[in-house]
Formats: C-alpha cells, structure tokens, sequence
C-alpha cells in the first residue's frame, strides 16, 4: 500500500517504519528505567557520586551529595562555603552537636568548600545555592591567598553547563543536567572509563568526604612550627609573593554581599598557620591589609566578620600551613557556632536551626 | 562543517526536504548547489578551485575517446594538470618559506603566508584523472552533461573524503532515474546507525584516549604501553574511517544514490595483499586500477616468466609508495609505502615454488599465526605512519625492551567491544546488512541502543581533570 | 576456439603456472580471488596469457572479484568477447 511520501523519487510502501516506532518505544522505556534507577537511595548508595563533568575535583561531588543531603534531611539551614579551606576546616556534624547542645535544637548543615574556590565564583556560587537550595544562612570562610591562584578552578566551574544553566545561561547540556540523575551517572562512567586517575582520585575524595560534605583528613604537618622552607616550599613563595588584592575579589565582595536580602550571610576568616605570614611579600602586612579591607566591605553592608584571630589551634590540628585537620576542624567548628550564637542572641542572625 | 556534527545533519536534513519538494528533472540542480553551499563552509576559495578542475576534466573529456586528434596529448595535459594542482597543495610546505624568502624583499605582502590543502581535493582529483583514463580507454563515456558531471566532482556527501567514486557507472547513476523504497531507506538508515555507533561512540571515545605524545615522544612510555595504544590507535582510527564512510553512505542512500562500500572487515584479514583489498577499498581499487595494472601487464608481456623480479617487486613497491604519496609527503610516509610493498612483494615469493593453498583450507595454527603477524606488522606500520622516520625508530627500539612497565590502565577499551561484535555479526554472513536479518525485536532494541548510545556518547562533555594542588 | 578449449587452457594454466597443483581439481565455481587463491599479480599474469594465447584483451578495470573470481566467470567473459 503507498504511503502519503509517494513520488518518482520516494516511493515507501507500508507498513512504514514499524521498527522504527518500536525502537522509540523501547528508547523511552530504556530511558525511563534508568531514570527511575538512578534515583533510588539504594542504587545512588552504592554507585560513586554521579558527575556533572566539570573536572574539577569536588564540586560534582559537592553538588550531589548536597542533592542526598537535602533529600534525606528535608531541606538545609546552613551552608559553608569556601575554598579548601573550609573544605577540610569546618565539620557540620560539630556545628549541629553544638548547636544542639546549646539550643536544643537541629541545624542541618552542610559543607560546600570547593578547591581553588576565590570569591568572584563564591559569588556565583552563593548566587546558585541561594536559588536552588534555599538555606538560611550561607557562611563563607575566607583565606585572601585564593586570589592568587583562584583563576584555574574559575573556569572549570563557570565553563560548566550545570553552572551555567543556573545563572540562566541555558544549553541542552545543561537542561540534562540539571533533569537527568541518569545523565550525570553516565557522565561518571565517561570519567572511569576515559579518566581512569581522574576517577581514582575522586573516588578517594568521596570516601573522605561525608554525607554533610566535610571531607576528614587525619593528616598532621610535622614540623609546622619551623619556618617555611624556601626551597622545598618554593611553589607557595611564587603563588604568595606578589599578593595582591584583586579588584575581582572586592568586587565580588560586594556582589556577594549583595544577596543579604535574600540569606543571612556571614563571613569568618578561615584559620592559617602564624607562618604562613613568610609566604607573602610583604609578610603579615599583605595579609592583614587583605583581611582588613575585606572585613571594612563586610561591615558596610551591615554582615558579620568573624575574625579567626583569637582561635589557638594546637599543632597537631594542621594538616599544613593554610589547611586544618580533622582535630583542628572540630575546634574551629564549635567556635563558629559560637560565634554563630552570640550573632543570633544580637539579632544580627535569624536562628537558623529547627525544633526537633 | 564537520560531517557529524548537529549542524551537517540539519543541513541533510534541509536539503532532503528540497530535495523531495522538487522536480526530479531539477533535484540534480539542488544538489549541485548544495554541494558548493557546503564546500563554501570551509572555505570561499576551495569553491573555486573545485569549479576550475571541473571545468578543464569536463572540457577535457570529449577530446579523448578513440579517434580523436592529439586524443592521448590532452590525456597527459589533463592528467598532468589534475596532479599539479594536487600536488602544488600537497607540497606547499616544502616551497612556501622559499617563496617568501624570495618575494618578501620585493615589498610584497607574503609574510605568514599559507597555502592549505583544501578539503576534498585529494579525492576529486583521483577521481577526475580516472575520469579521463577510462574515457581515453573507451571504458566511459565522455560526459555531456555539465551538472551531473559538476555534480560527479561536488556530491557533497563524498567530497571531504570519498569514497572514491568511478565516474563511469557514478555519472550514468547520477543521470538515470532514482528511487528510495522502503528497502532502500532500510539500508541508508542502517549504515546510518552503524556509522555513527563506530564513529561517536568507539573511534571519538578511543582517539581522545591515546596519549597524544604516543607518536612524538615514545621514550616516556613502556614497550607495553606502546602496544596497547598503538592498537587503541589502529581500532580508533578503522572505525572512524570506517564510520565516517557509512555515515555517508547512509545520508546519500536518502537521495537515492549508492556509494561504493570503502570497508569490508579489514581487520579479518589473513595478510597485507587481503587486508589492502579490505580496507579503504576504493582508494586501493584505484591504485590497482591505474597505478599496479599497468604497470604489472607491461612487465608481464615483456617478461611472462613467473621468477621475473621486476615483475614480481616493482609493481607493488611503486603502487604502495604511490599511496604512501597519496597520505602524506614526509619521508615517514615514503618509508612505510616502501616497506607495505616490500611485505607485499614478500607475501608473493611463497606460491613461486609453494602449492598454493585458500587460507580457509590452511591449518588453524597457520591461520592464527598469519593474523597474529599481520597484527603485528600492522602496529610496526602505524608508527612510521604516524611517527616522523627518526620517532618511528625510538618507538620500534622502545618495543624491543619487552617487557616493560606495568600493563597500562586501558579500560576505555571496552568500547572497542560494540565495534568487534559489529564486524563479527557482519563478517559472519559476509553482509555489511547482516542486522537486517533479525526479527524486527531485535533490531529495535538494537537500534534504540544504537541510538541511545550515540547521544548519550555524542552529548557527554567530561572536561580535563583539574586537580587543585593549593597547599 | 570453443568453451572447452578455453576452459581447458586457462584450467591448465590456473594450476601449473599460478597455483604449483597441476592435479588439483578445481571446480568451475571454486572462488579464486576471494577464496586466497589468486592475487592481482596472478590475475595480471591469467590477463597476458589470455591475450596471448587466445587474442582476447581484458581490460585492467574488469580484472575483480565482481567479474573474475571463479573460472567459469573468466571463460564466460572471455566467450562474450570474443
């Protein structure tokens, strides 16, 4: 029998296309099922965390396992975010005992620190986690040296279509992204299968880092209190040496700031090792001016700073000189629901936890 | 515009729409236009070039059957242009920083001067000299109709790289009436499939794998490595030949028009002489055709005998040195022409004295060991293929200190799985349509893995690994 | 010359001069080209035999596979044109 395409040239006959159709079915079905798939708990337990091909080391895993966090826990009150700096340094798990020891209640947080992380993209970032996960205060740690070395991550993450489709620079890559749980698993099987070091890397971040996002590092520097050596620790003299405060950063200072309106926001200065100061140019100067400027912007706009110059961290809570340690997480940890505590009594914070 | 790329297949997709809207007396026309659309995307200039070598083959072709004046004088002027024109491209390398030198004094404008190769023009041209030779011979004839002819040179579908078409059975299927039936669409749809299967998922996936300094800088990696990714190399670079080649096919099967098959399991093959008639077929055919017949019948009605060297080694080695010609102008490339024909011509000296035996009919051990020594003489051919003369050296030496180094991590060859099979289903029935055999089931699901596979791999954007180190 | 004269020339030819097996028997339909037997060289070598010995040119573009690979196809070719 012709079909309605019958001329010289096309000349179908039905039946028409009966494979065809059948192979769509069989696609969606197949698409489907490992939909459905990739988003049961016992499944998403078992598979490492699924990627949004970012190649940056933990922000694909930070992105899901927040999704699992909230997911489980029903929502998120606080978000940490930062470098690895506050990757390593504040343990969430701390910050809810302690909270819950002080006020009985749960605060569910989580931590977003990201390796290389400066603050033009803790802008967008903050910007992202505002929209999509909604907490209730966002607390960003700071360590000025980012700026330095920041720009790598930077484009890793802002040339991400995940990213992207979240500042509303929409791609279809980013649209299945953003819907597909099936999609970003497959995304994890391109990595093992065509990144096989990239993949046993993260693997090994994602044993080491828990559900709440900290990742523990038990790693203690010998010796941290000898000054740096300049020739085994050259490559941070060269990042150091010729600090400068980026216009970027006291732009996206203000940018980020900006979104007081919509969170509560706070800013600590994330804890260093006192000779750490060796590294910049200018020594303890550099670092102080950066701090001091930062905190002057911070003011303004009427947020807390929470400066981490009264904490005494003991030696054996640095995993090295700009990095804290599992031991050196909780104390910094608790002292920030401190400080988190007295801005809520001061009203300078709306209290961020639930009623159990 | 690249051949699979979103942006071809809505072109095809575009033209086909026009295509059908048209008459069939004018869709030559369309297509024609649509070839040159393409070419332009390229470059403007690349246009115009094809349109001059149209122009002198097609003036050329009336000039040459039999009985014509001074018929065999315009058959070495057009063979001569058609090489000239190849050939300035080709070795523009060579002679450009010359010219400059030479015409920068004169206050003109020639620093950073560059002549590119324009897409295609290594093809069209062996395809307009067969033209004029089968013409001359009386095995064409000469065409008369400048749009099929100028169609013949542009077909877009084959214009970037072949298949290599005969213009003698090409231009009369361009001229005699088509038609797409649902078996035709079936064919077009599944060389379609399987094209694409091989060239997104298996050959993309495994290319961007190798290390990219396997083939300039061999001393970093273990003699074990070297192997492992050459043959990663050689899978990778068949199946996106090879899948380049039936995603063309497929897409031309839509206008009614067959291309010529470019691939048949190469990587079955029992020796070189099988495996060069296996693999980019249509370019083989024309070495045969035009460079080793004639060559070899001269030799052979000078000297018939059996034992005859010329006959035995020059026609092979010269044939093989004119492919290697054909791929690139490095002396690498001069290198592994001459030793293809030196394996060739070896191949040859066993049935001088030997019975002469089907290779199906040998004993299983000679059977494996003539794949497993074409396996390797395949790899030890891709490094001087690849690799300039003095690498290709490294490399080979390299793979002597066997065994060295820890088996690499090679699981992205998983991929090469799904391209095995296909050759396997394929080589079994002898029938590239061998999937066309199976219950339509069957052939759904395969095709909506086929598909699913494709998109998923053809989508998927893993950006390199960045590995902060702020400590 | 007729079929069996022709067949009976290239038969004896094939087998003594191209595949060293005078006695071997090969069928009509036995696949020479793509069954290994033959290769270009030997299909150049059947070309100038038949030229010479039965006055028939085969052109270098009807030496394949397609036209050629049994001897029952080079005889039938061979009787066509001649």
């Amino acid at each position: 029998m012709k079909t309605p395409f019958h001329k010289p040239t096309l000349q179908l006959s039905r039946p028409l296309g009966r494979v065809l159709i059948l192979a769509a079915l069989l696609l969606m079905v197949m698409a489907g099922l490992a939909e459905v798939l990739a988003r049961l708990d016992a499944v998403q337990a078992r598979l490492p965390a699924p990627s949004l091909g970012s190649g940056h080391q933990n922000l694909d895993l930070k992105v899901a396992r927040l999704e699992r966090f909230i997911k489980k826990e029903g929502g998120v009150d606080c978000i940490l975010l930062g470098s690895s700096t506050v990757n390593y340094g504040l343990d969430p798990e701390a910050i809810r005992r302690a909270y819950r020891n002080r006020t009985g209640k749960e605060i569910r947080c989580f931590n977003f620190g990201l390796a290389g992380l400066n603050t033009p993209m803790a802008s967008a970032m903050t910007r992202i986690l505002v929209d999509r996960f909604h907490p209730k205060l966002v607390i960003l740690g700071i360590f000025p040296g980012e700026e330095s070395f920041g720009r790598a991550a930077g484009q890793h993450i802002m040339s991400n279509p995940w990213v992207n489709q979240q500042l509303d620079r929409r791609s279809f890559n980013g649209w299945l992204l953003e819907h597909s749980m099936a999609y970003r698993y497959f995304l994890r099987f391109c990595i093992w299968l065509k990144q096989p070091d990239f993949s046993r890397s993260t693997r090994r971040l994602e044993h080491q880092t828990a559900p709440d996002g900290f990742t523990r590092t038990t790693k203690a520097m010998a010796n941290i209190d000898d000054p740096p050596d300049p020739v085994r620790e050259r490559e941070l003299f060269i990042r150091y040496g010729h600090f400068q405060i980026a216009p970027s950063h006291l732009a996206a200072i203000d940018e980020l700031l900006g979104f007081k309106s919509r969170v509560d926001l706070a800013v600590v200065e994330m804890p260093i090792h006192p000779t750490t100061m060796a590294f910049f140019g200018r020594g303890r100067a550099d670092y102080d001016q950066a701090i001091a400027e930062t905190r002057k912007r911070v003011l303004q706009h009427g947020v807390s700073f929470w400066s981490a110059a009264e904490i005494k961290i003991p030696k054996e809570g640095w995993w090295n000189r700009n990095h804290l340690n599992v031991t050196g997480a909780q104390i910094f940890s608790v002292w920030l629901e401190d400080r988190m505590a007295e801005a809520v009594s001061r009203g300078l914070l709306q209290e961020p936890g639930l009623v159990p | 515009m690249t051949i699979v790329s979103p942006a071809f297949f809505g072109f095809c997709a575009l033209v086909l729409m026009l295509y059908y809207a048209f008459p069939t007396r004018l869709q030559n026309y369309l297509l024609l236009a649509a070839s040159y659309a393409f070419y332009l995307t390229f470059s403007w200039k690349f246009p115009l070039l094809l349109l001059a070598m149209t122009g002198v083959n097609y003036a050329l072709g009336p000039k040459l059957p039999k009985g014509r004046l001074h018929r065999r004088r315009w058959l070495v002027l057009g063979i001569v242009f058609d090489l000239a024109v190849l050939g300035f491209f080709k070795f523009a390398h060579f002679f450009v920083p010359s010219l400059i030198r030479l015409l920068s004094p004169l206050g003109l404008p020639v620093e950073g001067l560059k002549i590119l190769l324009p897409v295609g023009l290594s093809f069209y041209s062996l395809q307009a000299i067969a033209y004029l030779v089968d013409v001359s011979r009386g095995q064409a004839a000469p065409s008369r109709n400048i749009v099929d002819f100028a169609l013949a040179m542009a077909y877009f579908p084959k214009l970037v790289a072949g298949p290599i078409e005969r213009f003698r059975s090409f231009i009369p299927a361009l001229a005699a009436p088509r038609v797409v039936d649902n078996a035709v669409l079936t064919r077009s749809l599944t060389l379609l499939t399987v094209g694409l299967v091989r060239k997104v998922v298996v050959a993309d996936t495994l290319l961007t794998a190798v290390p990219s300094k396997l083939f300039t800088n061999p001393g970093k990696f273990s003699s074990l490595e070297l192997l492992i990714w050459s043959a990663a190399f050689i899978v990778g670079l068949y199946n996106d030949f090879a899948g380049y080649t039936e995603i063309v096919r497929g897409v031309s099967g839509f206008f009614g028009i067959e291309l010529s098959r470019n691939f048949a399991f190469p990587l079955f093959s029992r020796n070189f002489t099988e495996f060069w008639n296996r693999w980019h077929i249509t370019l083989s055919h024309w070495l045969r055709d035009y460079i080793y017949f004639p060559l070899s019948r001269a030799l052979v009605r000078r000297n018939p005998g059996r034992f005859n060297l010329a006959n035995l080694t020059l026609p092979p080695i010269l044939t093989m040195l004119a492919s290697g010609l054909w791929h690139g102008t490095g002396w690498n490339f001069m290198i592994w022409g001459f030793l293809m024909g030196l394996v060739m011509v070896a191949e040859q000296i066993p049935s001088l004295w030997r019975p002469v035996v089907s290779p199906d009919r040998r004993p299983a051990w000679r059977r494996y060991l003539a794949t497993a020594a074409l396996l390797v003489g395949g790899l030890l051919a891709v490094v001087i293929f690849k690799a300039s003369a003095p690498t290709a050296l490294v490399f080979w030496k390299r793979l002597l200190t066997w065994p060295g180094g820890a088996f690499p991590d090679s699981r992205v060859f998983l991929v090469m799985i799904p391209a095995f099979w296909i050759d396997w289903v394929q080589y079994r029935r002898k029938d590239e349509f061998a999937f066309l055999s199976w219950p339509p089931l069957a052939r759904a699901a395969l095709l909506a893995v086929a598909a699913l596979s494709v998109f998923l791999f053809g989508r998927a954007q893993v950006s390199e690994p960045f590995i902060y180190q702020g400590f | 010359m007729d079929r069996t004269d022709i067949t009976r020339k290239l038969r004896v030819f094939i087998l003594k001069d191209i595949l060293n097996r005078p006695g071997y028997p090969l069928a009509e339909d036995e696949p020479l080209i793509t069954g290994g037997l033959i290769d270009s060289h030997a299909l150049v070598r059947i070309a100038v035999f038949v030229e010479s010995e039965i006055g028939v040119y085969i052109p270098d573009t009807d030496l394949s596979a397609e036209k050629m690979d049994t001897l029952r196809q080079i005889v039938d070719w061979v009787m066509a044109k001649e």
